[in-house]
């Protein structure tokens, strides 16, 4: 209460009438002040009403509700400050109060107002004297007292107001009364507006199990279970949501929860719930479901392999790796995974065959083999990756299942099948390129030939092996032997070598042998592999010669064929000429001309013939000429036969061919025809006569080639008697025993093996008399002749089969002095032979002086040509001793295991 | 009469029963007995075989090299024997590394070029 102002009036105010003020002030402060504080009240219970009725409804955001409280309040702060500063502050004084009064009582009031006045005028300042003053005061006193001074009072809203805030706080009890909980939980936000308590709701959504954002599978329709909490206190029959400005939904209270459906999203966006009082608010983010970008196996494969270990991507959820191998899968999604669920491993079991019908036999039933079995099998998650634990894969094949959810809870589309599948090491394969099956050498040359290796898993080692054969007894053994060419590694699939095979080095005689490319892989369970058998057949200069020389004499029967058929062609021609020249009407010598055609075709197809046939007389020749036992005048004949069928085929019969072809122009005349038909016939003749000659030539050479080797193979049996008698004579000269079974072991070894020449060399005399026979039947020469009957004479087979039996009987000088004496004789035929063909000369030769200079030409080329064939002999040789060598360094270094590099013993060729 | 004949027919078959009973094998039956014995080297064996091949091989390339300066006897193209000449100096280069027991490239090298020089007189003669 403001203080009561005290004035010391010069002329105070009668008693009464200063009472009558006092009451009237303190009644309009009293009316006043509770005006102000019901209205602040009341803004205060209003306030906190809306709050309660407005979160019945609404989740008020924060800046509403303090907006509202501060509204309540302000009628508190800011209404009734201003409200008593009003009534109370301004209406202390009695001037003020008399104001007041005179705005009801406006005579009354202003008296009042004067005699207000009247307390404080100095007598010497007016001309009111004090009893007039008192007078007049009594009088307004009087007045006053007469009248109520409550009608001054001004509209009073306090019963209004005390009114409306007694409903509110009566409202307000109630709800606070029937819903305690609600009305606390408003109580607090109207008090708190920027704390986060939370709504109350009578229905309550437990969003505790439910993740926000919400990440769903994209552009998929995606369900939403909202379950209510337990402390609900209302459980409306339906909710209604809607996602984002769609159409607002309605799904029913299902038990304790609602289920939500949506459809497919492809954009962020919200999902508006609302189920009594209760709102909720999901934010929703669809994303694609993780896909696995990269399924890899790291597959160790078996120690035997000696390889590191590699990584291999799944195809389409297959892998095949080497049986035996263990694999360690890999899994990688596109996103960091939160579970995934892996296996069991299904085998399918692998069914042997073998298995299978050995449990037949037993009478076991197939059928109750376990087909397929499952196998639990671990894993571990790393971020983004699966990883199941690794398992050793058989012949059996695997299926993995494996399905996963990312750590956004969204499963991938569909579980992946993995399947892996074992593969064989197949064994290594190996072959010779462009291989021929049987191959006819000189023992002194050098085969050459490339060979390939390949394995799927690497190869070990590859090299060639060789065995030998004699197709007639021999004292020494036959070759045997192997040897390395490739040194492989755990990596090399493929490998190539060229071979150059030097048998002199070797140390292996003329025989038959077969040769084979090996090649190992590093399964310790595979055996070598080889390729097929090449047979070649090495030979001596005679066995050579010989094959030479059935080689002519097939190129001859060719030849004669190739002559066969020019004759043919030739009087085909002569036909045509003839109807040609006289044709019986228009329409023969039309039908003649067309034949033509055919006669070219022909000519050209008997061109190829003469044309391969070429080709192979001249390599007769070059194979002749690799033997040193072909006498050069041999050699000039095969070339010259050589050179004219050259010539035939790349000049002559072209010529012919091209005649014909011209006498059938469209343009020509009919005598230009009749010209180029005969051009044509006479080059044939020509072409007749060369070929009869070439053809004698051939066979002069086969002649020569054919007696070249009885002289040959006369000169090589001597020289095998000789052989014998010399290993007869012991070392010491001295014969320590009589009998076979007495004899000290190393000479036995020895008599065995001097029998076994002794008896290859009679049978090669035996034969060597029959072909003279058969020889002199053709060419019926005397010097074949005297040269039979002397072998006949001399039984010069039973000689030898004598010594055969000496030697059995282990003696010494009989069959000593015999084979000498049979080496002799045998020389002396070959002599007799040889120096009556030299002496018979050239007989397919030119003759006469008119042809040294050719001869000696031919000679220096034959010289150089051998010459050259010797150098590459020794080339060859040469390679081949650097790849035995490198071979014999390899393996000595490292054998039996492949070099560091892994690298092959390739080879240079110049 | 019968004592005779006897003797030397007694002692006949005790010679002949002699080498059958003290034998035991006869010569034939011993060329059946005996196998073939396969031909491998160890690696030191197949060096010293290369040693001893090489030399071998040169012993052969200097007997071309005879044959060569025979050829050059004959000849009386300036072109022709200098060029077998040049062959010959080949050769003996090839000799000497042989029996160096050097089998490498180089002296592969040096034979291809013999060739090549004996081809050339060939031709250098067709002229």
């Amino acid at each position: 209460m403001p203080d009561q102002v005290t004035d010391t009036h010069l002329a105070p105010l009668p008693e009464s009438l200063r009472k009558q003020l006092e009451k009237f002030k303190k009644d309009l402060w009293r009316i006043k002040i509770t005006e102000a504080i019901l209205a602040g009240l009341l803004g205060l219970i209003v306030s906190f009403a809306l709050v309660f009725a407005l979160d019945r409804v609404w989740e008020i955001p924060s800046f509403v509700r303090l907006i509202i409280l501060i509204t309540g309040v302000s009628l508190f702060t800011i209404f009734a400050p201003f409200w008593i500063n009003r009534w109370v502050f301004k209406h202390r004084k009695e001037n003020q109060l008399a104001l007041l009064i005179s705005k009801s009582y406006p005579n009354l009031g202003d008296r009042l107002l004067g005699v207000v006045e009247l307390q404080n005028q100095e007598e010497s300042q007016t001309a009111l004297s004090p009893e007039l003053r008192e007078a007049a005061m009594i009088a307004v006193a009087h007045d006053a007292k007469g009248s109520s001074l409550d009608k001054a009072l001004s509209a009073t809203w306090r019963n209004k107001l005390a009114l409306g805030a007694m409903l509110t706080a009566g409202l307000c009890s109630i709800a606070f009364f029937i819903f305690p909980s609600a009305g606390r939980n408003a109580l607090k936000r109207w008090a708190m507006p920027l704390s986060d308590t939370k709504r109350f709701t009578f229905t309550k959504f437990d969003t505790s199990e439910i993740p926000n954002p919400l990440y769903v599978a994209l552009d998929e329709p995606f369900s939403l279970s909202v379950p209510l909490t337990s402390d609900t206190e209302q459980f409306p029959d339906s909710a209604e949501a809607r996602f984002g400005a769609s159409n607002w939904d309605t799904f029913s209270l299902n038990g304790n929860q609602y289920d939500l459906k949506f459809k497919g999203q492809r954009a962020n966006g919200n999902i508006y719930l609302k189920a009594g009082d209760a709102n909720l608010e999901l934010e929703v983010r669809p994303l694609r479901r993780p896909r696995l970008k990269l399924i890899q196996g790291l597959v160790s494969y078996p120690k035997y392999l000696e390889r590191e270990d590699v990584k291999e991507e799944f195809i389409a959820g297959q892998i095949q790796v080497l049986e035996g191998s263990k694999i360690a899968i890999i899994a990688k999604a596109e996103r960091d995974l939160r579970s995934a669920v892996v296996g069991p491993l299904v085998i399918d079991k692998y069914i042997d065959l073998e298995n299978l019908e050995e449990a037949e036999i037993q009478g076991l039933d197939p059928n109750d083999a376990p087909k397929q079995v499952e196998k639990e099998i671990t894993f571990k998650i790393d971020k983004d990756n699966v990883l199941p634990e690794p398992f050793i894969v058989t012949k059996d094949i695997f299926t993995l299942p494996i399905s996963w959810t990312d750590n956004y809870g969204i499963s991938g589309l569909n579980a992946t099948k993995l399947n892996i599948s074992s593969v064989e090491d197949t064994p290594p394969s190996t072959y010779v390129q462009e291989a021929r099956k049987q191959i006819y050498m000189l023992h002194t040359e050098v085969l050459r030939f490339v060979m390939q290796a390949e394995d799927d898993y690497g190869i070990k080692a590859a090299g060639i092996d060789w065995n030998g054969t004699f197709n007639t007894p021999s004292a020494s053994a036959p070759a045997k032997g192997e040897e390395r060419f490739i040194v492989g590694d755990p990596y090399k699939q493929s490998a190539q070598e060229d071979i150059e095979l030097d048998f002199k080095s070797r140390q292996i005689i003329p025989q038959k042998l077969d040769i084979r490319t090996w090649v190992e892989d590093y399964n310790p369970a595979t055996p070598r592999m080889f390729s097929e058998v090449m047979e070649v057949f090495l030979l001596n200069e005679s066995e050579h010669a010989n094959y030479q020389k059935e080689r002519m004499k097939d190129a001859l029967a060719e030849l004669e064929d190739a002559m066969r058929r020019e004759q043919e062609n030739l009087d085909e021609n002569k036909r045509i000429e003839k109807e040609l020249k006289n044709p019986k009407n228009d329409k023969s010598a039309q039908e003649a001309k067309k034949k033509l055609d055919d006669q070219q075709l022909k000519e050209q197809e008997n061109q190829d013939e003469v044309k391969k046939l070429s080709k192979k007389m001249e390599d007769i020749f070059k194979e002749s000429m690799k033997n040193k036992n072909i006498t050069p005048k041999t050699l000039k004949d095969m070339s010259d036969a050589a050179q004219q069928m050259k010539e035939m085929a790349d000049e002559d019969m072209p010529d012919i061919a091209k005649k014909l072809d011209d006498a059938q122009s469209e343009k020509n005349s009919e005598q230009k025809t009749k010209e180029d038909v005969k051009e044509a016939i006479k080059k044939q003749e020509k072409l007749l006569k060369k070929m009869k000659d070439t053809a004698k030539k051939a066979e002069d050479a086969n002649k020569k080639l054919e007696s070249s080797t009885f002289v040959n193979r006369l000169k090589q049996a001597a020289s095998d008697e000789e052989q014998i008698a010399s290993g007869l004579m012991p070392d010491d000269g001295i014969l320590a025993a009589d009998y076979y079974a007495d004899l000290d072991p190393v000479r036995q070894r020895l008599f065995q093996a001097l029998y076994l020449q002794q008896q290859q060399t009679t049978a090669d005399v035996r034969w060597i008399q029959e072909d003279l026979g058969f020889f002199f039947s053709r060419t019926q020469k005397e010097i074949h002749k005297q040269v039979l009957e002397q072998m006949q004479e001399s039984s010069i087979s039973e000689e030898l089969r004598k010594i055969e039996n000496e030697i059995e009987a282990a003696r010494v000088f009989i069959p000593m002095s015999k084979a000498l004496g049979a080496a002799k004789q045998l020389r002396e035929w070959a002599k007799l032979l040889d120096g009556k063909e030299d002496e018979g000369g050239s007989s397919g030769g030119g003759g006469g002086g008119g042809s040294n200079q050719e001869d000696e030409d031919f000679e220096f080329m034959l010289r150089v040509m051998k010459m050259i064939q010797t150098e590459q002999q020794l080339r060859a040789r040469t390679r081949a001793l650097e790849q035995s060598k490198r071979n014999a360094e390899s393996n000595e270094s490292q054998n039996p295991l492949p070099t560091e590099s892994g690298e092959t013993k390739s080879r240079q060729f110049q | 009469m019968m004592t005779k004949k006897l003797i030397p027919t007694i002692i006949a078959v005790t010679a002949v029963s002699c080498s059958f009973l003290s034998a035991g094998t006869s010569l034939k039956e011993d060329i059946r007995k005996n196998g073939d014995k396969p031909i491998q080297l160890a690696p030191k064996e197949a060096l010293k075989k290369h040693s001893k091949e090489s030399k071998v091989v040169a012993n052969d390339q200097d007997e071309l090299a005879a044959d060569v300066q025979d050829l050059i006897q004959d000849q009386t193209s300036k072109k022709v024997i200098t060029l077998l000449e040049e062959a010959e100096l080949l050769m003996g280069e090839a000799t000497d590394l042989l029996e160096a027991k050097k089998t490498g490239g180089n002296t592969i090298a040096i034979e291809t070029e013999i060739i090549e020089k004996i081809y050339e007189a060939a031709k250098q003669k067709k002229k």
